[in-house]
């Protein structure tokens, strides 16, 4: 019974050596997340109150006698907007959002964008960006088929924007002239890139 | 053994420096989509059009008519005063080629060849011009039909011709002669939007 005594006593010993190294490596690990690459595009979560769509964005029963046509449930100046694309990056290289038509059946040049002045949280507020909009000033702008095209290149003030990333807010408008009576689908691709 | 790796180990530096260097010269890149749905109504109406140059719609008098003429204009009319006596707005986005017809109903003892109605090449309200349709015949006065017959015949830009769609103007004339003085005639036109030839 004595020496099994021992024999614990030691093992206690050991046991606790090991633990104080482990603790050490995670240190060291997450230094090396913190400097890790960030570059990613991803959609503000839709809220109705500011942002009312992401993925998909409806156009119901649109009576096309109408020359200025906006999405289920929006109207002008109604202080929102259709989507929401948080672009961020830590690569302190200038990063430009692209927007084209990447499929669908929609004619082509019926579907435009609006693009205001993206901000991008300063770590107190939330401040307009100091990058490039295509077109300045914002103006109803056809999105282009089976291309893209930059709609906004980063400034000084968020061209490293991590954690909380640039916020880009776009509003969509369908012109209705020539198109027959019937279903119809776009898909809109938002690419961020290093690449011009 | 020894003089192979002295010859590989610069070819592996190497190898290693240009998987490197593509790798940070690659361009970084994420992307996002949006479906836009759309459902778009079917439209296929006509209406009259109002507008200070066009002077009537569902009514045209012709009041104290100069029975010395050959031909007499509506009520205030000139010609060449620039306006017309009605207008119709034609729309659609069927997708298909629509005619507008006319015709006459005269109540007894009016004949139709007593009326005239005079069309010119109509407007695309999209564009401001000229519509690319075509008229049965040239812009001229013409008797009116007792039966719907088409005068004109949509083009490829106003098959489907939304939000504004195609004005089409008309103006109208009586020829007295024949028609007994102190007496009142009327006649009904109607104007028909179809896609049936």
């Amino acid at each position: 019974m004595k020496a099994l005594v021992v024999v614990f006593n030691i093992a206690m010993s050991l046991a606790f050596m090991p633990l104080q190294a482990y603790a050490a490596v995670t240190a060291s690990q997450q230094a090396r997340a913190t400097a890790s690459s960030n570059f990613m595009a991803e959609f503000y979560q839709p809220d109705g109150a500011h942002i009312v769509y992401s993925t998909n964005v409806p156009f119901t029963n649109v009576d096309p006698t109408q020359s200025f046509i906006l999405p289920d449930g929006r109207a002008v100046n109604d202080g929102k907007s259709d989507v929401g694309i948080y672009c961020k990056s830590n690569l302190n290289l200038t990063w430009y959002l692209k927007i084209g038509v990447t499929g669908g059946n929609l004619p082509d040049n019926k579907l435009k964008y609006y693009l205001s002045q993206p901000t991008v949280w300063d770590g107190s507020a939330s401040i307009t960006t100091n990058g490039a909009i295509t077109p300045d000033p914002p103006d109803w702008t056809v999105i282009p088929k089976g291309m893209s095209t930059t709609i906004y290149q980063s400034g000084s003030n968020d061209t490293v924007n991590t954690p909380f990333g640039t916020l880009a807010t776009i509003n969509f408008q369908l012109d209705p002239e020539g198109i027959p009576g019937g279903t119809y689908m776009a898909i809109v691709t938002y690419t961020v890139t290093t690449s011009p | 053994m020894k003089g192979l790796k002295q010859y590989l180990t610069p070819l592996l530096i190497c190898a290693a420096a240009l998987v490197l260097l593509s790798g940070s010269s690659r361009a970084a890149e994420s992307t996002k989509a949006t479906t836009v749905a759309i459902s778009l109504q079917n439209i296929f109406s006509m209406e009259f059009y109002t507008d200070p140059n066009i002077v009537y719609s569902t009514v045209v008098p012709f009041t104290n008519i100069d029975p010395e003429k050959s031909m007499v204009l509506a009520d205030g009319r000139k010609d060449n005063d620039g306006k017309s006596d009605t207008a119709v707005v034609c729309r659609s986005n069927a997708g298909i080629v629509w005619y507008l017809k006319l015709h006459l109903t005269p109540a007894a003892p009016l004949t139709s060849d007593k009326v005239k109605y005079y069309i010119d090449q109509p407007y695309n309200r999209n564009t401001g011009g000229r519509a690319d349709g075509s008229l049965t015949q040239t812009a001229n006065w013409y008797s009116f039909s007792i039966a719907p017959t088409t005068i004109y015949t949509s083009g490829t830009q106003d098959i489907s011709n939304l939000p504004f769609g195609t004005l089409i103007t008309f103006n109208f004339a009586i020829a007295p002669s024949g028609l007994e003085a102190g007496k009142s005639y009327s006649a009904a036109i109607t104007y028909t939007l179809t896609t049936t030839a």
